[in-house]
């Protein structure tokens, strides 16, 4: 079996909307992308999505000339403040993603809900400040370690070209495409409403109301990158012949629920057979939807005070089981007392990054400078060394990266079995049960997809 | 980018072992034969596999300072001393690397800020990391690890790296020879089992007086009235390590050079070919002119794996000098033809993308911010006025490095790529009938209407045979 070619490809979407210009504000909110059936490898690491990115302050009457945003007034013009989350960038504008096999009906491979939600907790868990800085602001300008700087990279229509982070993507290098494989690929992206993707402050700025209601995101011009590899004469006779196999591959679940006492016992029921890991972040139920908060921040739990989600609820103690009997941990995480001196709460850190398989790496935003707001290059006088005026900042911006997460299975990576267990997480906390927490947890499973000349199946 | 045969033995390549045993690492610092301000030659000595971490040292001298402070090119260091690179068995060319700095340039774009800052700075003086403005809270400057600030809007290089004009007591450089040529980063060349003598030759940028367009030393906004640069000939040396195993492994080498079918490998060097692309006059604000040129790629019989096109205006660049590769204001639409080809379906234009399919061919990400590749977030291209990157600036312009406004880094590593290789680590594609054919779109605008100087690197398969002592190569 040899590759004889490897060749780039590059799709537009099937349903191009007017001027190319996907919102869910002009009603043109699914973007739907299909890779044929071909005999060859797709090679997962090479899917981008490619296009520009445009944040709208308001919808111009010419669609050429766009009333773009001017945050922090670096246009030199009057502040127009709007912006993404800069840890998940453009892929919260993606409230749903479902990638299905064209064979067989459509057969869902995975369907991951809330992208950016995912992403403003996994990312930072794999990759530092320079990489946040450096490449991840070259394939997508809005993101930066710093919010404000990415929000100033939006200031004009900016181009991206970024992985889709599924499962199904990150967690196989090659993918079957043809007759003994997927049969093709259909990708589709549903995108959020514009309050839940925004940020802005521009209501209140300067006496000025009624800004906020007018903003939002638009993707232009779409397409779908990829490399196909292509095999000599037989191998691709073979691979065009209809037989059966399998194959594995991941993919991430969302599932929500509600906290709103100080001792929480919450179950999910995943459904799936190979679990590795879950991951859970937490926000201000108030805050989703809503363009005056970020939607996607994974700030540390708050009771409510004078109707501002602003009082820290400190987490003390988390227990992870299954069926009621505690695994794959036998003990309690206490961060008790470390919440309460608001210092690192590092099992939970290490946990969480357990959970990414990135306990080891160092490739890591998360600091006590991201965590408790600790500068970490500092003098002798605990002045930030680097920064000479002691109100800006270099370093990233201190805003906690706080979630729960735990690796089933970090020996063998084979998953654990939760097809008819219950997974529950157990939280007790400072809360005070008038201050409703939404909770989004993701759990990523290993599948396996059977192909046949009848067809294909999918078995979690 | 790697050698492909297997049939090299372990020994010559140049892997970390967990376990050294049985080695005798023999140290060498050679003086060249041969030295002048051109050009410098170093005989390897025939002893043991010649390491491939082994370095070259120099000292670069500005013929004048006065009051100002030289500094090496930030983006390459002491890369910019070498123009052209070659190595020699007997009078055959195993490599040949022209236009070295474009290949330092790149090959150092995709090392972390850390590594730059403690591993590579430390040899080649170079120093271009950008990180947090610390004087405006929105923007980006040169990073407050790597350059010392001596008030928030000024900073500078290490003192201890600057180009002094004494001979003596002065910074010395060094580049690997593995940097200088990109076979021997997969390869240690046994070169006490070859019959020839192996030779380092190295032909030397020159920076004369009056030259505008800076090459091997830069300085501050002091500049003096004389820019010529001269090399510290005394400085010159080789540093080289043999290694020597016990004999039944030097044994089991020599008897495969000496076996009917030697040591064959297949290896991986670079050509080069350079073009213009013709500006263009009387844009006015609110307009874009766009022009379509194609360019042929020197590639033509030879089996390819990757091209690389670095593309540079004519202005001075005080930070930079001439080591980069400048993205216009508006970035064009590129495509290839390989073997009467389209290789994109639709020419590229989403400058994101380009920078992926550059970090394919380098098979890591480029460590350099959005603002570093090109004018995307700088330039809006929905305003008619066209107020280019002063528009947006990303890079703060009221930071000064040495001097200079820092932004003046902003769109330097514009560089595009190609990948022909068929598969991961897979073999090149043969380029049969014609040379690779590069399409370009232009856009014009009023910031921008320069011509612009196309260099491509073109990295191909070369075969190598050691046999009998002897070291046979193809073209």
């Amino acid at each position: 079996m040899s590759i004889i070619n490897t060749q780039f490809n590059e799709i537009i979407p099937l349903n191009v909307p007017a001027n190319a210009e996907y919102s869910h504000r002009n009603g043109s909110s699914i973007i739907q992308f299909q890779i044929p059936m071909s005999p060859t490898l797709l090679d997962c690491r090479s899917v981008r999505l490619n296009g520009k990115l445009r944040l709208n302050a308001q919808k111009a009457t010419n669609f050429n000339s766009p009333n773009l945003p001017d945050n922090s007034s670096n246009k030199s013009g009057a502040l127009i403040d709007m912006k993404l989350n800069s840890r998940c960038g453009v892929s919260s504008l993606f409230e749903n993603i479902t990638i299905s096999s064209l064979g067989s009906g459509n057969q869902t491979l995975e369907s991951v809900r809330s992208l950016g939600r995912l992403m403003s907790l996994t990312h930072p868990l794999t990759h530092t400040q320079e990489e946040y800085d450096t490449y991840l602001n070259g394939s997508d300008p809005s993101m930066s370690s710093k919010n404000k700087v990415g929000a100033v990279c939006c200031n004009t229509e900016t181009h991206f070209s970024i992985p889709i982070n599924t499962g199904l993507l990150q967690g196989n290098d090659f993918l079957p495409i043809g007759m003994n494989g997927l049969r093709g690929i259909e990708i589709s992206i549903q995108l959020t409403n514009d309050a839940n993707s925004l940020i802005s402050l521009a209501d209140g700025t300067s006496g000025q109301t009624g800004l906020n209601a007018n903003m939002f995101p638009s993707l232009l011009d779409l397409s779908l990158s990829y490399d196909l590899h292509h095999f000599d004469a037989e191998t691709t006779q073979k691979m065009s012949t209809p037989s059966s196999g399998e194959l594995d591959f991941n993919s991430y679940a969302q599932q929500t629920q509600v906290l709103n006492s100080n001792d929480s016992t919450l179950t999910f029921n995943f459904g799936t057979r190979k679990t590795l890991s879950s991951i859970s972040s937490f926000i201000p139920t108030t805050s989703i939807n809503n363009i005056n908060q970020d939607s996607f921040s994974t700030d540390r739990l708050k009771n409510i005070n004078a109707g501002v989600y602003s009082v820290e609820a400190d987490l003390k103690r988390l227990t992870v089981s299954k069926d009621g009997v505690r695994a794959p941990i036998d003990f309690e995480i206490e961060t008790d007392v470390q919440a309460a001196a608001d210092r690192p709460q590092v099992e939970r850190i290490e946990l969480l990054k357990g959970a990414m398989n990135s306990d080891e790496n160092e490739n890591c935003l998360v600091s006590v400078n991201t965590e408790n707001g600790i500068k970490t290059k500092l003098d002798i006088d605990g002045n930030e060394v680097f920064s000479l005026d002691k109100t800006i900042s270099v370093e990233p911006d201190a805003k906690p990266l706080f979630g729960v997460g735990i690796n089933l299975d970090p020996i063998t990576q084979v998953g654990r079995d939760y097809s008819t267990s219950t997974f529950n997480l157990r939280i007790e906390s400072g809360l005070d049960g008038k201050s409703p927490i939404h909770m989004s947890n993701y759990s990523l499973s290993k599948n396996t997809l059977m192909y046949s000349p009848e067809g294909v199946s999918v078995s979690s | 980018m790697s050698i492909i045969n297997t049939q090299i033995p372990d020994l010559l390549k140049p892997v970390t072992n967990t376990v050294m045993s049985n080695v005798d690492i023999y140290t060498s610092v050679l003086d060249p034969i041969n030295k002048s301000q051109s050009r410098v030659i170093f005989n390897i000595e025939k002893r043991g596999i010649l390491n491939s971490g082994s370095r070259i040292q120099f000292s670069v001298h500005p013929q004048a300072l006065g009051t100002s402070k030289a500094f090496l090119p930030c983006h390459v260091g002491a890369g910019a001393f070498v123009d052209t690179a070659i190595l020699r068995a007997g009078s055959k060319i195993l490599a040949k690397t022209e236009k070295f700095p474009l290949h330092y340039f790149i090959s150092r774009a995709t090392q972390s800020h850390s590594q730059k800052q403690n591993m590579s700075m430390v040899f080649d003086g170079a120093a271009d990391n950008i990180g947090m403005s610390p004087n405006t809270d929105h923007r980006m400057g040169p990073d407050a690890s790597t350059f010392k600030y001596t008030s928030k809007t000024a900073c500078t290089g290490a003192a201890r790296f600057s180009p002094v004009l004494d001979e003596n007591d002065c910074p010395v450089f060094s580049l690997a020879l593995s940097d200088l040529f990109p076979m021997m980063r997969n390869l240690m060349l046994p070169v006490g089992m070859m019959s020839e003598i192996v030779s380092v030759e190295l032909l030397l940028n020159q920076q004369k007086t009056g030259d505008t367009l800076l090459k091997t030393c830069m300085f501050n906004t002091t500049a003096p009235t004389n820019v010529s640069t001269k090399y510290g000939l005394e400085n010159f040396k080789m540093y080289l390590d043999y290694l020597v195993y016990d004999s039944t492994q030097m044994n089991k080498i020599q008897a495969q050079v000496m076996s009917a079918d030697g040591i064959p490998f297949v290896y991986n060097d670079l050509m080069v070919g350079s073009t213009q692309i013709d500006g263009t006059t009387g844009v006015t604000a609110g307009v874009v002119s766009s022009r379509d040129d194609s360019r042929e790629i020197p590639s033509q019989g030879n089996r390819v794996n990757s091209v690389l096109v670095f593309e540079k205006n004519n202005l001075a660049n005080p930070l930079s000098g001439v080591h980069r590769s400048d993205a216009p204001r508006l970035t064009p639409e590129i495509n290839f033809r390989v073997n009467d080809k389209i290789i994109y379906p639709k020419a590229i234009k989403n400058p994101s993308l380009m920078r992926h399919q550059l970090e394919k061919v380098l098979g890591s990400k480029i460590t350099v911010s959005n603002a570093g590749y090109s004018f995307d977030t700088m330039v809006d291209e929905s305003d008619p006025a066209f107020q280019g990157a002063t528009a947006n600036p990303i890079i703060d312009p009221n930071v000064t490095l040495e001097g200079h406004p820092s932004n003046v880094v902003e769109g330097n590593l514009f560089v595009n790529a190609l990948d022909l290789t068929k598969g991961p680590g897979g073999s090149g594609t043969d380029v049969v009938s014609k040379n690779i054919l590069f399409e370009r779109k232009a856009k014009f605008c009023v910031d921008d209407q320069l011509a612009r100087e196309v260099t491509f690197l073109v990295n191909y398969e070369r075969s190598f045979l050691l046999k009998n002592g002897l070291v046979m190569t193809s073209a």
